[in-house]
């Protein structure tokens, strides 16, 4: 399980593979000052190889899909696709940090004619309590 | 390897990135917005929200309580499934009746029974509709109600300025409660065909209205709903009656001048046509039906069935997601036509093949029997088109 910036998700580990389910959640005043909500649901496999005892790189895919809706009725929803590196520090407990970067994709369901995209370079970070682990 | 992870870090950290794969929806989202906004700003239809719509009304007359029970069962299914619009009509004889003194009451509690229901409402305020005026009772002429008062016409200043007293209410009651568009004539086109008004004046006295209209909320549409008859035969005043509005507005119903039910291979062809006459406007369909004919007979007078019914709204809304100009439709209606109203409307006509054609359209027009308010096939098309454009 995993506190996420923003959101929260779970996930399972085995053969230096980890697979997760992420939700995410972020709400705030667009630049016109109206409020929106975006939400994301999100699947993610990746691969990892230990660097030392404590450490470990990794790199995966992430697949989503994210509803966003304002205060002035604009709805809508769509997909992000992304692939990323990152490193995972283990700590004392069952705790460890995680943080990961890399190129990601959205898109949006065409309203009217018109569709969204962004492509930018995305960082996911999470503290992850691990069930289990091996030392 | 970690020396090479911190490098790219690094350099996504120095040259720019989002926090969290949401950021990047939320982003996409918003460049989405940016763009409908950009393109509303050039469109009439502001206050709509943004995509495309479908709603109905439900009926013009009270319903036997099973029946009200269905309607309202019905209107509670589609805003879950995401309606979000509505319509009201009501003619502006019912809204002054005596001049000066308006009865807002009953449009008021419509209009604020929808917005608590979170629906978004089209207004059609009648002048003119189909063949008959709906002015206030002193500017008509007491024996005809196809003549207004002599010496005046439906653009006369005197006409226009009680009209725009009527506006300086109405307008500001519809748009606080979430009213985006207002139709001031409803099928004008056949007072025009009979010769009972002048298309000139159907167009300035539109031009004249939506000047009003627009000085007190200049984000309100305006229109005047015409029939998609006039579109099939090229009508020539049809042009200027669009002109002369933000957004084109049509009654279409798939039946031919006998009231046969046409093939759904029609509908797309007859849409595109709408859209044509639209004259690159957005368009508005106030009112789309389709009969079911009378069941248990066959073949019906009009050629209409349960399954044809159904196909045409399952084409209709294919058609309609096809074209994004085509920004909202209302079914016509919700429930069919009672005997009772049938019978008032067809007055004293003598029978003939075309009044019992009319008589077994309106009478199952609906989405839901008068009589016992169960539903006709076509509803779950409906319900499917509603969730269809669901954004």
């Amino acid at each position: 399980m995993a506190v996420l910036w923003p959101g929260l998700s779970i996930g399972y580990r085995a053969f230096n593979w980890a697979y997760e389910g992420r939700w995410q959640f972020m709400g705030g005043h667009a630049d016109k000052g109206t409020g929106y909500n975006a939400t994301l649901g999100s699947v993610r496999a990746a691969r990892g190889v230990p660097l030392a005892r404590t450490t470990r790189v990794y790199a995966g895919l992430e697949a989503g899909w994210f509803t966003y809706s304002t205060d002035d009725d604009f709805r809508t929803k769509g997909m992000t696709l992304g692939a990323y590196v990152g490193l995972e520090k283990f700590f004392k407990g069952p705790f460890s940090f995680a943080f990961d970067i890399g190129p990601y994709w959205a898109g949006t369901r065409e309203i009217q004619g018109e569709s969204g995209s962004e492509f930018d370079a995305v960082i996911n970070a999470a503290v992850r309590w691990n069930f289990g682990r091996e030392k | 390897m970690r020396k090479t992870v911190w490098a790219v870090t690094g350099f996504f950290v120095l040259t720019g990135f989002r926090w969290g794969t949401v950021d990047i929806g939320r982003k996409a989202a918003e460049n989405q917005k940016t763009s409908l906004d950009a393109k509303s700003e050039n469109g009439a239809l502001s206050l709509l929200p943004t995509g495309q719509h479908l709603g109905y009304i439900a009926g013009f007359e009270s319903f036997p309580p099973a029946t009200e029970a269905a309607v309202r069962s019905a209107q509670t299914q589609a805003i879950a499934k995401g309606m979000r619009v509505a319509r009201v009509q009501t003619d502006w004889s019912a809204l002054e009746i005596s001049p000066g003194v308006f009865n807002k009451t009953n449009l008021e509690n419509q209009l604020s029974a929808l917005r608590a229901a979170n629906l978004k409402p089209f207004l059609t305020l009648t002048t003119a509709d189909s063949d008959t005026f709906e002015l206030p009772a002193d500017l008509m002429d007491p024996s005809d109600s196809q003549k207004l008062k002599a010496g005046l016409t439906l653009d006369s200043p005197t006409v226009v300025a009680r009209f725009n007293d009527l506006m300086d209410w109405v307008v500001p009651l519809l748009v606080s409660n979430g009213g985006w568009g207002l139709s001031i004539a409803n099928e004008p086109g056949t007072l025009i065909d009979d010769g009972h008004l002048s298309a000139f004046e159907m167009a300035n006295f539109a031009r004249s209205a939506r000047s009003h209209i627009q000085s007190l909320d200049s984000r309100l549409a305006v229109t005047v709903t015409m029939r998609y008859q006039e579109v099939l035969v090229s009508a020539a005043y049809l042009p200027s009656i669009i002109a002369a509005c933000d957004v084109a507005c049509f009654n279409y119903y798939p039946q031919d001048p006998n009231f046969y039910v046409e093939s759904t291979s029609t509908v797309s062809g007859r849409v595109a046509a709408l859209l044509q006459a639209a004259d690159g406007k957005e368009m508005v369909i106030q009112e789309v039906g389709c009969p079911g004919g009378y069941e248990g007979v066959t073949p019906t007078n009009i050629g209409g069935s349960l399954s044809r019914q159904s196909a045409f709204f399952h084409e209709f809304i294919n058609q309609m997601a096809a074209r994004p100009k085509l920004r909202a439709a209302f079914v016509f209606q919700m429930v069919d036509w009672s005997s009772g109203l049938t019978n008032g409307f067809l007055g004293g006509l003598p029978p003939a093949p075309w009044v019992e054609a009319v008589r077994e359209t309106m009478r199952t027009l609906g989405l839901l029997r008068y009589e016992d308010g169960t539903s006709r096939p076509a509803l779950a098309e409906f319900y499917a088109g509603v969730e269809r454009f669901k954004n």
